[in-house]
């Protein structure tokens, strides 16, 4: 049912190549799903999440230190190094952490494509007049993109731009959903690419695609024990070998139910709300989904969210999922351990490095859910 | 016989006693009727001067202090790693969180404090997030009221939206902190407090580009102690006379061509925050090759604000406020004029994440302008801001003809500090760039 989904993920490039080839439009990548995507849409470019394709490349090393920059980060800016990303027109940066604000400073500077954009998006979504600082720098943005592109934005277009998201998001949500069953329709693999393939395709044929899945899903019927009821958080995860050997390889049964990180829900849980300023109303989104760790202060919004989620998707056992040297989420974890000690729910942390070592890995899952399935 | 005349600042002793006094006062604040606030000096922390009892301590030298005595600091770290804090997490953090959570402290000149010096209310900037997270953690743990501000980019400079963004954030910190001491707010002893700000920051301007002669009069690892009085007290009356002092004697070292170094044979700049645990590694550069450190970004700009001449050209000291004639006789005019003169390239904000685009120009210019004949670029691991554009800095520096390299350190974690290995990748640097050693190796 999801095949499609992952088949157009693991092809990515050739999708994007051929996305140009069939519109005549311009491709941009960003790096954080902190970058607004509907402004990029409403100017009929094609936004592309830069993810890394968990292979190591010797070119990054000459600019970030490898004892530094975080695994995702690298391994993206790897793939870029060696020309897997050679179709991009442009590329753009919604400030969030640190790593990816330098991967995108390197890439502007070492690969330099027609149009390049850092997006001073505040760092916390708390402080008093963020949205209205946003909000002025979207229309920034918005002017550089018109230049770019030679042609005004029209109200119009942005609407169009944000109604494709809106529906993809509350599309994502609708099948995300079906997880919350006793025997969850939609694994955690599924979801993954599910989510994850929206980030690097036309929205519009996205959501042709989960309409189908729309139709079907209901009926399905999964012929497998979903065992653990596994939550995943953590920030940008593209681990889909990690996803299949918890689900499909383990000893014991598993599935990943939800997750806290910006290739899921977190990414996809609220919508902008229309307004008559639209850029505001983007704006507003921006500021109000669910934070990453970099931008969850003073307050920390983050738990009570995890909380939701563990409530709603009936949640076992719990994965901090860290890329190595990613400082924002360790910052965080110790918080997350200790909540989740005081719910009793287990907790296994484990890093991510470009390549993981499964073996190592698999017997580290298979013993927390050896604790959670209460054999033992 | 030596090369250039030499003789210690005469200022030395009372800069020491300056930094001392000033953690005293902290430490004994609330023994005194008086408040504690601890605050990032990112953007400044003269906002509080505007509290008539207050004393104000900047996190970072607190920070740097605890990092400086390495047995402490070591104690810290460990403290807060049995606490599941990870030991890739920032170095300054865990020397305060440490400090709180042993509940002990230590003074300028190594005395253990049996209080770790919760203050009354704390606030930081987010030159990157983790700045803020820091405190977050912080105040949390110690139920401590904060203000956490959000600074998004100090680059490109005079950005309208940045600074109304800003200065939003100073009025709302000056009503929350209002609250949260019980105390009024004078704005006239606020608009004092912050034209004294200006004029030490300018007048550390004007000491750092007397270090553009040859011989240097100072070296970085002296420069690291008179950072002290603008980063905790650039509001006081005291600091601005200080500063001056300061000023006059370094010109008259340029006067009289006294140097730093008395065998000055290679200038080098620096790009970070030291590794505190080990400036000894400064008296071998110099002992061994007569390498002295003229400046860095981090200390050329941490007491100072600058800017590109006409945005493209030299680093100069950003004109103050008062010299521009802004209005500044209300508390709104005077968070403007503030925020205006500190987001340009001022304390860390050149590293702001969204400066990556200048901080290597920045380097570059800064190596040119103070005549280094090399970089030596402080990769410093702990801290993530600093440690991340250092290699790109060293690329632009080594590009534009001038030999440079990478070390790896730890600003305050002495444990990621291997002095050995620093020395031979120094001598294998000089070596290559055919500078004499000094001494007789020991065999
Ligand atoms: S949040 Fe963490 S994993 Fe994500 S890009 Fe930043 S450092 Fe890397
Ligand atoms: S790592 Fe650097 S920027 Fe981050 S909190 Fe520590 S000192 Fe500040």
């Amino acid at each position: 049912m999801f095949e499609k989904f992952s088949e157009i993920l693991t092809n990515r490039h050739e999708y994007a190549r051929d996305w140009k080839k069939r519109t005549g439009g311009k491709v941009v990548g960003f790096f954080c799903s902190y970058a607004p995507e509907e402004p990029l849409k409403a100017a009929g470019i094609l936004p592309v999440r830069i993810i890394g394709g968990h292979k190591s490349s010797d070119k990054v090393g000459k600019y970030i230190a490898p004892n530094i920059g975080c695994s995702f980060c690298r391994d993206a800016l790897g793939r870029g190094l060696e020309g897997d990303y050679d179709y991009l027109d442009g590329i753009v940066q919604g400030q969030t952490c640190l790593h990816t604000g330098e991967a995108f400073w390197v890439w502007q500077k070492h690969l330099p494509v027609k149009f390049s954009y850092f997006l001073a998006v505040p760092h916390s979504t708390q402080t008093i007049g963020r949205e209205e600082y946003l909000a002025v720098e979207y229309a920034k943005f918005k002017t550089a993109l018109e230049k770019w592109i030679g042609k005004e934005i029209t109200n119009e277009d942005l609407d169009r731009g944000i109604e494709s998201y809106n529906t993809n998001r509350q599309l994502i949500r609708q099948i995300f959903e079906f997880r919350q069953q006793d025997n969850p329709l939609v694994t955690g693999s599924e979801a993954l690419d599910l989510a994850l393939s929206g980030q690097i395709m036309d929205r519009d044929e996205h959501n042709a695609m989960m309409k189908e899945v729309l139709k079907k899903l209901p009926d399905r019927k999964m012929d497998r024990d979903p065992g653990t009821r596994i939550m995943i958080i953590g920030s940008v995860n593209t681990d889909r070998e990690f996803m299949h050997m918890v689900e499909h390889e383990c000893d014991l049964p598993a599935t990943i139910v939800i997750d806290d990180t910006c290739t899921g829900i977190r990414y996809n849980f609220n919508d902008v709300n229309p307004q008559e300023d639209r850029l505001m109303a983007i704006s507003l989104r921006y500021n109000h989904r669910p934070p990453c760790p970099n931008k969850d202060w003073p307050r920390r919004r983050r738990i009570p969210f995890i909380k939701h989620l563990i409530k709603t998707y009936k949640v076992d056992a719990v994965i901090l999922f860290n890329h190595k040297f990613c400082q924002p989420h360790q910052l965080d974890n110790a918080v997350i351990e200790r909540e989740m000690k005081a719910m009793g729910i287990p907790t296994l942390t484990l890093e991510f490095d470009i390549r993981i070592p499964i073996g190592q890995f698999r017997t580290r899952v298979e013993a927390m859910l050896e604790t959670t399935m209460d054999i033992i | 016989m030596s090369k250039y005349k030499t003789e210690p600042m005469k200022l030395w002793k009372r800069i020491k006693e300056f930094k001392q006094n000033h953690f005293k006062e902290y430490h004994e604040a609330h023994k005194n009727g008086r408040l504690r606030f601890l605050g990032a000096t990112a953007l400044s922390i003269s906002q509080y001067t505007g509290f008539e009892n207050a004393v104000i301590m900047g996190s970072e030298p607190f920070a740097a202090n605890i990092a400086f005595w390495k047995d402490f600091g070591l104690k810290c770290m460990e403290e807060c790693e049995r606490r599941g804090m990870t030991r890739e997490l920032c170095g300054y953090s865990k020397c305060v969180w440490g400090a709180q959570f042993l509940n002990k402290n230590i003074m300028p000149d190594g005395t253990m404090l049996s209080e770790w010096g919760k203050p009354d209310f704390a606030s930081s900037f987010s030159l990157a997030p983790c700045h803020c997270k820091w405190f977050q953690i912080l105040c949390e743990n110690s139920d401590t009221p904060m203000y956490l501000f959000d600074l998004t980019k100090a680059y490109p400079y005079n950005d309208e939206n940045l600074i109304k963004y800003m200065t939003g954030q100073m009025l709302d910190c000056i009503e929350q902190a209002e609250k949260a001491v019980g105390q009024p707010f004078i704005d006239e002893l606020f608009i004092k407090g912050v034209k004294n700000e200006f004029k030490s920051y300018r007048t550390w301007c004007d000491i750092m580009i007397l270090n553009q002669t040859i011989p240097a009069p100072l070296d970085e690892k002296t420069i690291f102690s008179f950072i002290v009085p603008n980063l905790t007290k650039a509001y006081g009356d005291d600091t601005v006379a200080l500063m001056q002092e300061l000023k006059e004697e370094v010109q008259d070292r340029v006067n009289r061509g006294i140097a730093a170094v008395a065998n000055e044979q290679f200038r080098i700049i620096t790009d970070a925050i030291p590794p505190w645990p080990a400036l000894e590694l400064y008296r071998y550069l110099e002992r061994e090759y007569g390498g002295v450190v003229v400046g860095s970004p981090y200390v050329i700009c941490l007491c100072g604000s600058w800017k590109f001449e006409n945005d493209k050209g030299d680093l100069i000291p950003t004109p103050t406020p008062v010299e521009l004639g802004m209005p500044l006789t209300t508390r709104e005019e005077v968070a403007r004029a503030l925020v205006w003169y500190r987001s340009h390239f001022s304390t860390e904000t050149p590293y702001n994440i969204a400066c990556g685009e200048v901080l290597h120009e920045l380097t570059l210019k800064i190596a040119k302008q103070w005549h280094a004949d090399g970089g030596m670029l402080h990769q410093n691991i702990g801290c993530t801001m600093q440690a991340l554009g250092s290699m790109e800095s060293r690329n632009a520096v080594a590009e534009a003809g001038i030999p440079c390299m990478n070390y790896e350190g730890n600003d305050a974690d002495s444990r990621e500090i291997d002095l050995t290995n620093m020395k031979r990748k120094f001598d294998i640097f000089f070596e290559a760039n055919n500078v004499k050693r000094l001494t007789k190796k020991a065999a």
